[in-house]
């Protein structure tokens, strides 16, 4: 077994409960109480502390075992949750994080100052347990030699911490006669429950046992019916009996309290064809051991007579009454499929995608082929062909998109503690979040975002005070805004607050040499300043920003992504951050030009129109490259002269209408050759800094033809135009 | 395992020493027999006992058992004999006291 991929999916499942754990904890702030929060709480809580304790990271699972607990009285409804609890609880996921990180990850020991806060967490958590420091709950750990025995004879079950607990087991144990020759010790076995629980009563059922003088000394005549008082699950339970369960007749009830949450997640379980038994298997309530001493129960059974699985359970006492209808219901009840998933290693889905752009090109260049021979057979077969594989790459791609709803939760948290931090109440209100993505795009927007909100937050949204003053709630809001446009996603970042100062902005430019005297900038340049290293006009550095080495910073991860970002504010009301990234990052649906002998490729999204350039329109606009088209003004370039192709003869001339944002502009090309499915192939290194160009393709018939950077070359169209 | 026997004034004293066991239980077994088949009251010590599972406390519990005339009884216990005992909610009643035993004894669930 390869240690590290186990140890591999217990990361990515810590990261995921402590997320599930944050977000459960985020909604108690709305005011929500919903019950199957709790218990997911609760689950996130007990599960990572089980898998820790597979693994043997101690220290995490004596930490999570107690806020465990605090989570279980909650659920029990003896602890309500309030908000100081909450903060706490949201520091408690941060220590186990931290905890994972130095433990797992750096496979070292906590550190001194980490171990030092968790002690004042646990102090922290203890108050809610009602606990001194010093008395803890016994941890369900089994101790290598059996040590001080929690045995408390007929006395109600009561735990160190002075509560009353839920209920107690009740386990009956008699005991085959050979045991003992087995090399077993019932009282070896008793001792061991009562590690990790409390004995509350033993009573030996010595009814077997017959006089000295006729007795065989090395057979077990003993049998034991045991009240238990414990922490730990049915499972648990049951292995400390692991090595007599065939020499022996066991049964374990589980205490009363229990049933609703089995009965609460029979009703959360999705529809399907099990039988009841095998549901009651899942929730815990029976093992597969009892399923298949019930089952054999009932085969013996006459078949005619044959009663019910659930009446059989519940008559050998096995399971309560209440789970069995429960889980009656359950398979009447028509109840929604619940969407199941599966995890894939990430390096899988890229080979799958890379395979699928080969089948692309092969594609095409198959219909090619088949366009060439004059069987209609073959063009039908080809054209199957090429739209299967259509259908293969759009489910392939999408097979790499996540909603970006997941990273705009994370920010909740993010904007919490920093609104307490700065001592302003300030909102998230997201929208689009089932908007999607690819998910190397999103995890690379994520800090960009995180510093663009801080900033909001920090700069943007004034005091309480000053809102107030300018009419505004005292509550500032920032808000996260997703949607697709024309092949692209965009993400906005707004607030509420003060909007950009331009002349502040401007006059901290001229401070710094940025903008020459006397230059006359519009408002978007303007507010494209701040993305200049270095730049800030604030007066007060925080440590969250202010220090100007956030913006540039932001903006290069944006260009990275071939992303472009703007700004939208009005002065008193709010600023927008508008950011605009490519919606895949692999295969496209081109449009094919040619321009002299070469072939490029514009990405269809961004297409609007094509029109034919008359040789009026070409004596027209010869020397101003403008268009009209149908009375709007069109600004335009050739390719040819773009990419300097030899002058040749031309005959005739078409303008593709591309849209990239706002801005519309005209290619200028020789043959419009259609549509095209485009396998993005990236330039090498060395062609990393040509403008205009993003990548490169290989058409079907083995040629290569180059995509086209539309909003490069639009932007390049739009500044010389100003400038001119 | 070692039994031994040391007849005093006015009783019969049986000392089990060392384990009580499953690994000794059917020697034990044999030699208890015979310790307690005489006319005397019995007094069986297990203060010298160090280590005991579910057999040598089976064999308590049939000694208590196979004592109608209440002329076998318990002496002191060691802490490995007491620990097993409270473990399963049994005491010995009574206890020795004074060398004298105060009534037939047998195994008695019970707080001690």
């Amino acid at each position: 077994m390869n240690l590290d991929q186990v140890i591999q999916t217990f990361l990515v499942e810590c990261q995921e409960l402590l997320e599930q754990f944050e977000t459960g904890l985020l909604a108690f702030d709305e005011g929500d109480v919903d019950p199957e929060v709790i218990n997911s709480l609760f689950r996130a809580a007990h599960t990572i502390k089980g898998s820790s304790g597979v693994f043997g990271y101690t220290d995490i699972v004596a930490f999570t075992h107690v806020v465990e607990s605090v989570l279980d009285r909650v659920r029990d409804g003896k602890l309500a949750i309030v908000p100081e609890l909450v903060t706490l609880l949201l520091s408690c996921r941060d220590h186990i994080g931290q905890l994972v990180e130095q433990i797992v990850v750096a496979g070292g020991q906590a550190d001194a100052e980490t171990l030092a806060q968790g002690q004042v967490l646990i102090a922290g958590l203890q108050q809610y347990l009602g606990d001194t420091p010093a008395a803890a709950k016994p941890l369900p750990v089994p101790a290598a030699v059996p040590t001080a025995v929690a045995v408390a004879n007929n006395s109600p079950c009561a735990t160190a911490d002075g509560n009353t607990a839920s209920g107690n087991w009740h386990i009956s144990l008699r005991f085959g006669t050979g045991i003992l020759r087995n090399g077993l010790d019932p009282l070896a076995i008793i001792r061991y429950l009562g590690t990790f629980g409390t004995l509350c009563k033993v009573v030996v059922i010595q009814d077997a046992l017959p006089p000295l003088t006729e007795m065989d000394p090395e057979a077990c005549y003993l049998g034991f019916e045991i009240s238990y008082c414990s922490e730990a699950d049915k499972k648990t339970i049951e292995e400390a009996f692991e090595f007599v369960q065939d020499d022996a007749t066991i049964h374990i009830l589980p205490p009363k309290s229990r049933i609703s949450e089995y009965v609460a997640l029979i009703e959360s379980l999705p529809e399907d064809a099990l039988r009841l038994g095998q549901i009651l298997v899942r929730c815990g309530t029976l093992t597969d051991r009892e399923l298949d001493e019930a089952l054999n129960l009932q085969a013996e059974a006459h078949p005619e007579e044959r009663p019910p699985l659930g009446q059989i359970l519940v008559e050998t006492g096995m399971v309560q009454p209440a789970v069995v209808e429960a889980a009656v219901d359950k398979q009447k009840a028509k109840a929604v499929r619940q969407q199941t998933t599966i995890r894939v290693d990430a390096d899988k889905l890229d080979s799958l995608i890379n395979l699928v752009g080969e089948l692309v090109i092969a594609g095409a260049g198959a219909t090619l082929v088949a366009a060439e021979t004059a069987s209609p057979r073959m063009q039908e077969v080809a054209s199957t062909l090429a739209r299967l594989i259509e259908e293969v790459r759009d489910g392939t791609l999408n097979l790499r998109m996540v909603q970006i709803g997941e990273t705009f939760n994370r920010f909740q948290r993010v904007v919490r503690d920093i609104s307490k931090e700065l001592g302003k109440e300030i909102r998230l209100q997201i929208h689009g979040a089932e908007t999607e993505l690819d998910k190397t795009v999103v995890e690379k927007i994520s800090d960009p975002l995180m510093h663009l909100i801080r900033n909001a937050m920090d700069h943007g949204i004034e005091t309480a005070d000053l809102r107030q003053q300018r009419g505004k709630p005292a509550a500032g809001t920032v808000s996260l805004n997703a949607f697709h446009d024309s092949g692209s996603i965009v993400i906005e970042v707004s607030d509420d607050g003060g909007g950009l100062n331009q002349e502040k902005i401007l006059a901290k430019a001229l401070e710094k040499g940025l903008v020459a005297p006397g230059h006359n900038l519009t408002e978007g340049e303007i507010y494209r300043l701040i993305f200049e290293p270095g730049f800030s006009t604030a007066e007060q550095l925080s440590n969250l920003s202010g220090r100007g080495v956030g913006m540039d910073v932001v903006k290069k991860n944006i260009d990275a992504l071939r992303g472009t970002v703007e700004i939208d504010s009005t002065p008193l009301v709010g600023t927008t951050i508008r950011i605009r990234l490519p919606l895949t990052l692999a295969i496209i649906d081109g449009f094919l030009v040619r321009v002299g002998h070469a072939s490029y490729v514009i990405p269809l999204d961004m297409v609007v129109e094509c029109v034919e350039l008359s040789p009026e329109q070409q004596r027209e606009s010869n020397s101003r490259n403008y268009l009209n088209l149908r009375g709007q003004v069109l600004p335009y370039i050739r390719l040819r002269e773009v990419f300097n192709h030899p002058e040749g003869s031309i005959s005739r001339e078409n303008v593709v209408v591309v849209r990239f944002g706002d801005m519309r502009a005209g290619l200028v090309v020789d043959a419009l050759l259609g549509e095209f499915q485009t396998v993005i192939k990236p330039l090498g290194r060395v062609f990393s800094r040509v403008v205009g160009i993003s990548g490169s393709t290989i058409l079907g018939s083995g040629q290569v033809a180059l995509i086209l950077d539309v909003p490069r070359l639009v932007r390049q169209i739009e500044s010389v135009e100003t400038c001119a | 395992m070692t039994l031994r026997i040391e007849e005093k004034e006015d009783r019969r004293c049986v000392f089990i020493e060392g384990e009580m066991t499953i690994y000794c239980a059917a020697e034990l077994k044999g030699e208890l027999v015979a310790a307690i088949d005489c006319d005397r009251p019995v007094e069986v010590d297990f203060s010298r006992v160090e280590e005991i599972d579910c057999a040598g406390l089976q064999l308590m519990l049939t000694l208590g058992m196979s004592n109608p005339d209440g002329r076998v009884y318990f002496g002191a216990l060691s802490p490995a004999v007491s620990a097993c005992l409270e473990t399963f909610g049994l005491s010995p009643l009574p206890l020795v006291v004074a060398g004298r035993p105060a009534e037939p004894v047998a195994l008695v669930e019970g707080a001690a």
